[in-house]
């Protein structure tokens, strides 16, 4: 009899138990009540940091953008607004920038913003290593209680680009663990692979954010988005896939736009066939952009002819996108010259990582219009991201890759100065003299004209070596539950969640 | 060829399971042997004006959310899956064996030194294995393979070690030691056809825990990589389509509780028929 | 207890195995840590900087010394990229996980307990054949397919649940309980259908013996017979299947983890493994190791103490 006893003792709570469970499963679905001063949105992986000066993802950029700023920060159309600073001046010669602190403006803490927390947070930046340029400051100098002035050790009219760099009390000893800005979005709390969550800031200097409670959910699965959307557990996420994009209903609204980077084949110039321009130029040919466009992403995306995307409107030349129309019989002409045929085909792998859909689609994509030739037989080859940045970014190991290359600052420097022949960045290995004379020409001009033209020469200059096969600046879908509304675009890596509001 | 046949129409005859799982699993292979030799349509051949078609004639059991045929896709999926199944099961049996037979007939210290590694290989979780080897020589479905072979190896280490040390001490194989026997003649010739019948109920049953790992990386993404399809890999992906096409989505997972129902009604098949 | 002194040191020596194999195994894959987390843009002293502070300028071996020697303080180093202590990171997730594999294998013994009995009692029903046939079935599920069916059926048609919406433990332990439920659901029912499968085998096979019959002729019930001597005497085998279940369930997690994004061991396992955060990777392998090896050597020992006629096999 014991036994009986014992099982029932033991079983019955448990059956209690699961019942419960199941009845509070029942209740919790219906539990969506939601009033919009509150969102949940998706993003693709967890922050790297929450010290913004030790911060490299793009991914966690665009989030902390709504908690730090910077002396200045850019605006939707591609400008430099102030923030910290209320105004700044330009020396003639490009090498002092002179800041007034805008007058009332506290952290997220409480305390008043001061220019010795500027000097602090510039020199931090500056001691990471991380943004290359900021070493170009050689001091920086506290005249008054009001203004900050920054002396740089050679002329740069492009500067102020990297004074977005955020700034952050010099008292907080964990900016770790606490991070204080004073951003319209203040930090609450952080759990490791689940989320960061933030509350609006009220005590703001700008316009007041729209949406009071913000929790960034990350998204490990990828192709679990769309039926967390759907289902409500989501609200928004930016960059779902044009696939995604059609799965969705219509509870929700998505807005198009770029992504703001230029994808490319990046063909490694050091590479034995790839340092013959002819076969370079031959890739060009046999590539058709909207083929890769139509298949990778419904037709959507800017077509790219070098090294710039046209959200960068004063830099980018669309003329550049014609310069190789897709022309077999002419690809294989330059590849009969450079000696590969029928019988001799040009044989490569193309590196790509496999955590991005769209570069492995698109992979695919090329190797079918290569082969179209019947001269290029191109293999795919997937790795993992990390493999891909040391094997094929750092060690520079590869044939080709298909890759997306950002701006980290609204400077065309961001996407020209890797490719001088000596740049440390400067994965596909070009090497051209004439290049590395343009890009110097645009660093020393001082006038914004003659600096402009010089940048447009690089591009130009890229374009006509056919240094890589540059192919789009691939869409950007942004799903945005119809709740809320407000969205806007940035040309850089930034989801501005101020600028939500709810939908009336 | 003659006991093989004679054995065969005693489980048929024998019991329903067997009948069963030997129809299914035949179903399964003569699809998969169709789709080695012809699919449809090329399995990676995206038509972007059918994108989850539904079920057409053009398409019988609709596409995919880039417009790939789901029949041809499933046929070679399934033929992957069952390719790295039959590989790491192979792998695994063998070196299994191999291990096996040498720790339990020898014991020793070579026995605790070899079991200590197997444990801990049995312990290593196979997801790294798999990234170790795709990281090392790049992704695709042999270095799956060779990673879930290798994880393989401490079940069938583990069983055939235990049979050896039961049969080491019985009468025929001290006997044959008197006769001067080798060693390694002993283990593979005398001992080892002893210890078949338990080998083979430990390859059905690995068979299916091979088909479900493979499924289970690719389905994290370690696995086969895209553009080859494996149901795992395709299961995956359907998460995306589950609300706009639940049929062509669920697919993949019925292919794939099919093809274990079919195996393990066989295996079970085979254990009762023993009996 | 000469036995049971033996079956620690071997598992300890597994342990020491596993961990070396981790530790090496990293210096295999390619990936650098520094570079994963400063980003290209960061200029090679700073990168040279970051490998010096995460250790990694030291030759392997010092690397491993240093490592199990801060182990055993209970030190398990620091997170790469979240720069937290391992153990306050992982100690956090552990509800998570611990959570998810209980409430599975109480879902696990709750279903499958009293079903074997059912199935026992009315042995050759039509129910009881056509359960079998629909048990054969679940059986051959697997989990995250299971999940996905799950997910589909009761969260997408008949809306029980959010997909995807997971609640932490600190923020609604209520909420957090209700969403493991679905997938602990997914964990478990292919394991119920085996195990009810073998328990009924098991207890048909001992009701068949001898000293029931002679329990019957001396007039007990039913019910009493079953209870008292069958279940008894079955619970042994189903003993060692359940805690087989439970190692596996623990590894079968780091799917279903995937499938309903919970953020838990499995989650942080597959991350970490990615994003090349060896002190995580090696804790969390360590911690499971463990957990494997301690299962197994309870349930060994426990089955030796219930049951003396077995005999040392080794």
């Amino acid at each position: 009899m014991k036994r009986r006893s014992l099982l029932k003792s033991t079983l019955l709570p448990m059956i209690a138990m699961t019942v419960l469970a199941a009845v509070l499963g029942g209740c919790a679905g219906g539990k969506t009540a939601d009033s919009s001063s509150r969102i949940t949105i998706g993003i693709p992986q967890d922050i790297d940091s929450l010290d913004p000066h030790l911060m490299t993802a793009a991914g966690t950029k665009e989030v902390m953008f709504n908690v730090f700023e910077g002396l200045v920060k850019p605006d939707a159309s591609g400008d430099l607004v102030p923030a910290v600073a209320s105004e700044w001046t330009v020396s003639e010669d490009a090498m002092r920038y002179t800041f007034t602190l805008r007058d009332g403006i506290r952290f997220h803490d409480g305390s008043a913003v001061t220019v010795g927390d500027i000097n602090y947070s510039i020199l931090r930046a500056q001691g990471t290593g991380i943004v290359p340029a900021l070493s170009e400051i050689a001091v920086v100098n506290t005249p008054d209680d009001k203004h900050v002035e920054i002396v740089l050790n050679q002329p740069d009219s492009d500067f102020l680009c990297n004074l977005t760099c955020a700034v952050i009390p010099e008292k907080n000893t964990s900016p770790e663990t606490t991070p204080v800005g004073t951003g319209p979005y203040k930090f609450v709390s952080r759990s490791p692979q689940e989320n960061i969550i933030v509350t609006r800031f009220d005590d703001y200097w700008g316009e007041p954010a729209g949406i009071k409670d913000v929790t960034f959910k990350i998204e490990a699965n990828a192709d679990a988005i769309v039926m967390d959307l759907e289902g409500g557990s989501v609200d928004m996420f930016a960059r779902i896939t044009s696939a995604q994009r059609d799965q969705l209903s219509d509870k929700f609204e998505v807005y198009t736009g770029t992504m703001n980077l230029v994808q490319a084949l990046y063909l490694n110039n050091a590479f034995g066939p790839f340092a013959d321009v002819r076969v370079r130029q031959a890739l060009s040919y046999l590539l058709d952009r909207q083929g890769v466009m139509n298949f990778v992403s419904d037709g959507e995306g800017a077509a790219l002819g070098s090294s710039m995307y046209p959200a960068f409107t004063k830099y980018f030349l669309p003329e550049l996108n014609d310069l190789y129309p897709t022309d077999v019989d002419k690809a294989k002409a330059l590849l009969k010259e450079a000696g590969y045929d029928e019988a001799h085909p040009l044989e490569f792998s193309i590196t790509v990582a496999s955590n991005y859909q769209q570069h492995v689609d698109t992979a695919q994509v090329l190797a079918e219009q290569f082969a179209v030739s019947g001269v290029v037989k191109a293999s795919i080859n997937t790795v993992e991201w990390n493999t891909w940045l040391s094997e094929t970014y750092k060690a520079r190991n590869y044939e080709a890759t298909v890759v997306g290359v950002d701006a980290s600052t609204l400077s065309a420097t961001a996407l020209l100065s890797r490719f001088q022949s000596d740049a440390d960045n400067n994965f596909v290995n070009y090497s051209s003299p004439e290049y590395d004379k343009a890009y110097q020409e645009a660093m020393s001009a001082v006038d914004d004209a003659a600096k402009t033209e010089a940048y447009k020469k690089c591009e130009r200059i890229l374009a006509q070596d056919a240094a890589s096969v540059y192919i789009q600046d691939l869409p950007c879908f942004v799903a945005l539950n119809k709740k809320y509304t407000g969205y806007q675009f940035y040309p850089l890596y930034v989801q501005d969640v101020a600028a939500l509001k709810p939908a009336e | 060829m003659k006991r093989a046949g004679r054995k065969f129409s005693q489980y048929w005859r024998g019991n329903v399971m067997f009948r069963v799982g030997f129809v299914l699993t035949a179903v399964m292979l003569l699809f998969v042997l169709i789709g080695a030799i012809h699919t449809p349509y090329p399995p990676t051949a995206m038509n972007e004006g059918a994108k989850l078609s539904g079920f057409t004639p053009a398409h019988p059991l609709g596409t995919d959310h880039l417009g790939r045929d789901m029949l041809s896709r499933l046929m070679t999926g399934a033929g992957t899956t069952l390719l790295i199944a039959l590989g790491t099961v192979l792998i695994g049996a063998f070196c299994g064996s191999v291990i096996g037979a040498l720790c339990g007939y020898f014991g020793g210290l070579l026995d605790e030194s070899l079991m200590r590694i197997v444990d801990a290989l049995f312990a290593f979780p196979s997801i790294l294995l798999a990234l170790l080897f795709v990281s090392l020589f790049g992704s695709g479905r042999y270095h799956v393979i060779i990673a879930l072979g290798i994880a393989f190896i401490p079940s069938f280490a583990r069983t055939v070690r235990g049979e050896f040390l039961r049969e080491r001490g019985r009468d025929y194989v001290t006997s044959a030691r008197l006769h001067g026997v080798s060693h390694l003649r002993i283990i593979f010739f005398h001992i080892l056809p002893n210890a078949g019948d338990v080998l083979l109920s430990s390859v059905l049953i690995g068979f299916n825990n091979a088909v479900l790992a493979e499924a289970g990386l690719s389905f994290l993404g370690i696995g086969v990589q895209p553009p080859d399809a494996s149901l795992g890999r395709m299961l995956s992906e359907s998460q995306q389509y589950l609300f706009k096409a639940p049929m062509s989505a669920l697919l993949p997972g019925f292919l794939l509780v099919w093809m274990i129902l079919g195996f393990s009604l066989a295996g079970e098949g085979v254990r009762a028929g023993e009996r | 207890m000469r036995y049971a002194l033996k079956k620690l040191i071997s598992a300890i020596v597994t342990l020491f195995v596993v961990s070396v194999a981790v530790f090496f195994a990293f210096a295999v894959i390619p990936g650098d840590p520094a570079l994963r987390k400063l980003g290209t843009q960061a200029t090679p002293e700073a990168l040279e900087m970051m490998r010096s502070r995460m250790g990694l300028d030291q030759p392997l071996p010092v690397r491993y010394v240093q490592w199990v020697a801060a182990f055993f303080t209970g030190d398990m180093g620091t997170s790469f990229s979240y720069d937290i202590p391992v153990g306050t990171l992982l100690g956090d997730k552990l509800p998570v996980t611990g959570f998810l594999v209980l409430f599975s294998f109480v879902l696990l013994v709750v279903l499958s307990i009293p079903l074997s009995i059912w199935h026992a009692k009315h042995e050759n029903s039509r129910l009881d054949r056509a359960m079998l046939v629909a048990g054969q079935v679940i059986m051959a599920v697997p989990p995250f397919f299971m999940g996905i069916l799950l997910t589909f059926f009761f969260g997408i048609v008949l809306k029980l649940f959010t997909p995807g919406g997971y609640v932490s433990w600190q923020t609604d332990p209520g909420r957090f309980l209700a969403y493991l439920f679905w997938p602990s659901l997914a964990i478990a029912l292919p394991r119920v259908a085996m195990t009810v499968k073998l328990f009924r085998a098991e207890m048909l096979r001992e009701a068949g013996r001898d000293y029931v019959r002679t329990a019957y002729s001396r007039g007990h019930s039913t019910m009493d017979v079953l209870y008292r001597h069958v279940l008894k005497n079955a619970f042994l085998p189903l003993l060692t299947f359940l805690a087989m279940n439970l190692t596996d369930m623990v590894a079968g997690s780091v799917v279903i983890e995937q499938v309903f994004g919970i953020p838990g061991f499995g989650r942080f396992l597959l991350v970490s493994i990615l994003g090349r955060d060896y002190p995580v990777v090696e804790a969390i392998i360590m911690g499971l190791t463990a957990f494997i090896i301690l299962v197994n050597l309870v349930t060994d020992l426990l089955y030796r103490a219930i049951d003396p006629r077995i005999e040392e096999a080794s």
